[in-house]
């Protein structure tokens, strides 16, 4: 096998995962939970460092990812985190926890002030802003501690494609 | 039937290069971006404290990874280049830096190779927001530091290039909707204004002990600051007819509103600010004929 049918089989290999995973997720919540249960909140397990590192993250936590679509971002932002511990930073597995749990708290408040827009109760509007608000900081200052970097930084490095200027 | 065949593929031909027809007889194709501006244009607080590139009205990206990531899509000029006329060859730079004023904008020209042909300009918000109102320069030195920025702009593009000076936004504005804000019991803005811990000191127009009247006379001075870039860009874009240059006000007259100040620090654009900076900058400049994204 060429190495351009080896690239097309592993990148149909990923569009697979990524189109199967929210019904394979959507399948096993009906089973444990029953159809038509509330999703639990949006969580990291507290003691999942080693499922984390081995590219795993459990399966309560995905549920509430997938709600807002971006489940995924775990799985990335630990590409992320995994990258930076190639790179040097030495990240060990109870920091790469905190950081998916401080990321997972951001998209959770994120997709509940999304929820509260258009609604008509401004206490539900404040509430969320808020929480927003106490995520981001709070995920922003475990990404400086882990990559040195603000997590706005570090998401554009991994997702961007822009070129800094060098200071004049 | 070989016909009907031909016929549709022509018409999907000129379907695909439609876009590129569009510019000017002269005009480049817009492939290697360069933003010239400030915190405004590196998307500070907009959603994440501090920079945002990922969501710059000018440099801003959403990828595949950006969706997996759930990140907010601002559709910037990036983004709609590369809609309309392809990613191959873009080049998207940013020289823009956290509080840089109308004197730096000859320095930001400095780091231009000579090969840009989309260059976009969003100074002045730091001419603006100073310490305190005395700091605030005066209309001569706004005007002298602009034209300087401009001339070497112009010494560095190629004929065809085009070039997009935006208004320095309404700040008295800003200050008003983040006052509702507080209003409302989102966040506290008047006490992350004054611990300014997140390094955005605007003393001239968020101040506690600014008077109304003092207030009034900085917007004043916000509009005059953009008359004179509006005026010396018309005089530039004169004296350069091969270059596409032109200037938009939609940042000083949209009416922003709560959603499009920063929850972070009550000031800056959120990412929907952003977004509506990019939709109305763009459907203001060349460029506006070309294709509006969903």
């Amino acid at each position: 096998m060429n190495r351009v049918a080896l690239l097309a089989a592993a990148v149909a290999a990923i569009a697979a995962m990524w189109m199967r995973a929210p019904r394979a997720d959507d399948d096993r919540f009906e089973r444990q939970f029953g159809a038509g249960s509330s999703r639990p909140a949006l969580s990291v397990p507290a003691s999942g460092g080693g499922a984390v590192a081995a590219g795993r993250v459990g399966f309560p936590s995905m549920h509430g990812l997938r709600e807002d679509r971006s489940w995924a971002g775990l799985v990335w932002a630990q590409i992320g985190a995994r990258a930076a511990l190639d790179a040097g930073a030495a990240l060990d597995d109870e920091s790469r926890v905190r950081f998916l749990r401080s990321l997972s708290r951001l998209r959770d408040a994120e997709a509940r002030r999304d929820r509260a827009r258009g609604k008509e109760d401004p206490d539900d509007r404040i509430e969320a802003a808020r929480r927003q608000r106490e995520a981001a900081l709070a995920a922003d200052e475990v990404s400086r501690e882990l990559f040195g970097v603000p997590l706005g930084v570090f998401l554009s490095r991994i997702s961007g494609t822009v070129e800094e200027v060098p200071k004049g | 039937m070989t016909g009907l065949r031909a016929a549709v593929a022509l018409a999907l031909v000129v379907l695909w290069m439609s876009p590129a027809s569009a510019l000017g007889p002269t005009q480049q194709v817009p492939k290697r971006i360069y933003s010239i501006g400030d915190s405004i244009t590196r998307a500070f607080d907009a959603d994440l404290p501090y920079d945002n590139l990922h969501l710059s009205w000018v440099n801003g990206s959403h990828n595949f990874i950006s969706a997996l990531l759930g990140l907010p899509n601002v559709q910037s000029h990036h983004q709609r280049i590369v809609a309309n006329f392809g990613a191959a060859g873009v080049r998207n730079r940013i020289a823009a830096q956290n509080g840089n004023d109308v004197f730096h904008f000859a320095r930001q020209v400095d780091g231009m190779n000579g090969r840009e042909n989309y260059v976009t300009v969003l100074l002045g918000g730091n001419d603006v927001c100073q310490s305190t109102i005395e700091e605030l320069p005066t209309d001569e030195e706004f005007a002298g530091a602009f034209a300087d920025g401009m001339n070497a702009l112009v010494a560095k593009l190629q004929p065809g290039a085009t070039v997009q000076v935006v208004a320095i936004p309404d700040v008295k504005r800003l200050y008003e909707i983040a006052l509702d804000k507080k209003a409302l019991g989102i966040i506290d803005c008047p006490l992350l204004w004054a611990t300014t811990s997140l390094g955005f000191p605007c003393g001239s127009m968020l101040s506690p002990e600014n008077t109304e009247a003092d207030r009034e006379y900085v917007r004043q001075r916000n509009v005059g600051y953009n008359t004179i870039m509006h005026y010396l860009t018309n005089v530039t874009a004169w004296y350069n007819p091969h270059l596409y240059i032109s200037f938009t006000d939609v940042t000083f007259t949209y009416p922003f509103t709560q959603d499009h100040v920063s929850n972070i620090d009550c000031y800056h654009p959120s990412a929907d600010g952003q977004a509506m900076i990019s939709e109305g900058t763009w459907n203001a400049g060349f460029l506006a004929e070309h294709e509006e994204l969903e």
